[in-house]
């Protein structure tokens, strides 16, 4: 599968290493290629990771990604309106099958996914992840009788 | 009409100004202090200061009541964004988006931005309207069927001066709607109508066939 993925921060950088140990090819853009510091020695090392510099919003940029033959576009800077921009072109200028897309915003999230990209939030994902590593007997329970 | 409008920037306040002159209800939505501050300076209570890709932000603005929503800030990402959001959450009838990069305009359209305004197209009009030696105005681009509406104006001194409309050889497809003479008089063009010096022809034209009819109604004798 070719994956191209823009934000080469923590969460980018991470499903690249992912993917590309599954034997998927990734394109990873970012406005800066120092910030795929993430990345190990080995990722790069594989052939298997590619790092575009630039702006993933433009198309010359995604298009030097290889977005055309992408088979899955992954949007994963700290910015919804980025993300979204960056997400509908794949999706409907570039008609890429799978898009996923990082959105804080609820509302913002709801509106892109109504235009086909699948949007996750990763402070919902944080919370819930957490929460679901809470003690059962912890949950539900009003604050303040339990002590420390 | 309640109309709100994303960024008091150089776009945003001439527009939010002569919104509030005609008498319309206006409320800008700007993130930054300085140029909030100045909306309020000069133009009275008609902004509020915050991100208008924020739902919060907007509902707060009254976008469920706009009928209007105008993007003009300096980020494409943004103004998709907060069009959409105002088209999609707040069922604003009509979005109204600044596109800086041309590349941008489909993708809003296609997106459901109602009208897609590019800044580039727009400076590079009045720069051909301003130049003597380029007497090309692309007026409007008719999207999505390669057309475009162009003003022309005849030098002193062009080959097509004194002659009627049928001596012509104007590119297939170029319909000449009207012919505005130096002295401001309009007229509807038909086959004899004689073209003059200083005479502004307006035409929709395949946008391949603009710079033929522009050397056609401006090569000089």
């Amino acid at each position: 599968m070719n994956v191209v993925i823009v934000g080469s921060g923590r969460t980018g950088s991470a499903l690249a290493t992912s993917l590309a140990s599954s034997g998927h090819t990734i394109a990873l853009i970012d406005t800066d290629a120092s910030n795929a510091a993430f990345l190990t020695d080995s990722d790069i090392g594989s052939g298997r990771i590619v790092v575009v510099e630039g702006d993933g919003t433009r198309d010359s940029v995604l298009e030097q990604a290889g977005i055309r033959d992408a088979d899955m576009f992954a949007s994963l800077t700290g910015d919804d309106s980025t993300n979204g921009l960056a997400a509908l072109k794949a999706k409907i200028t570039y008609r890429v099958m799978t898009v996923i897309a990082t959105v804080w915003s609820g509302d913002l999230s709801s509106v892109f996914e109504s235009q086909g990209v699948a949007c996750v939030n990763p402070a919902r994902l944080s919370a819930d992840t957490v929460l679901a590593n809470i003690p059962q007997v912890l949950q539900g329970q009003p604050t303040g009788t339990s002590g420390d | 009409m309640y109309v709100l409008v994303m960024g008091a920037g150089t776009i945003g306040l001439p527009l939010i100004s002569s919104l509030v002159s005609s008498g319309h209800e206006v409320l800008a939505i700007e993130p930054d202090q300085r140029c909030s501050d100045q909306v309020r300076d000069r133009l009275g209570n008609v902004v509020v200061q915050g991100d208008a890709t924020s739902s919060r932000v907007l509902q707060q603005a009254g976008a469920s009541r706009a009928d209007i929503f105008i993007a003009t800030s300096g980020s494409d990402a943004d103004n998709l964004a907060a069009s959409l959001l105002a088209k999609n959450l707040f069922s604003v009838e009509r979005t109204i988006s600044v596109v800086n990069l041309q590349e941008n305009a489909e993708l809003f359209e296609q997106a459901g931005i109602d009208v897609t305004v590019s800044t580039t197209d727009l400076v590079l009009a009045n720069i051909s309207g301003a130049l003597p030696a380029h007497p090309l105005l692309r007026l409007m681009p008719i999207r999505g069927r390669g057309l475009e509406i162009v003003g022309i104006k005849v030098p002193e001194g062009a080959a097509v001066v004194g002659r009627p409309l049928r001596d012509l050889q104007v590119p297939y497809g170029v319909q000449m709607n009207l012919i505005i003479s130096g002295a401001g008089r309009t007229e509807i063009p038909t086959d004899d109508t004689v073209i003059e010096a200083e005479d502004e022809v307006i035409a929709v034209s395949p946008v391949e066939s603009t710079r033929s009819l522009w050397e056609t109604l401006t090569e000089l004798r």
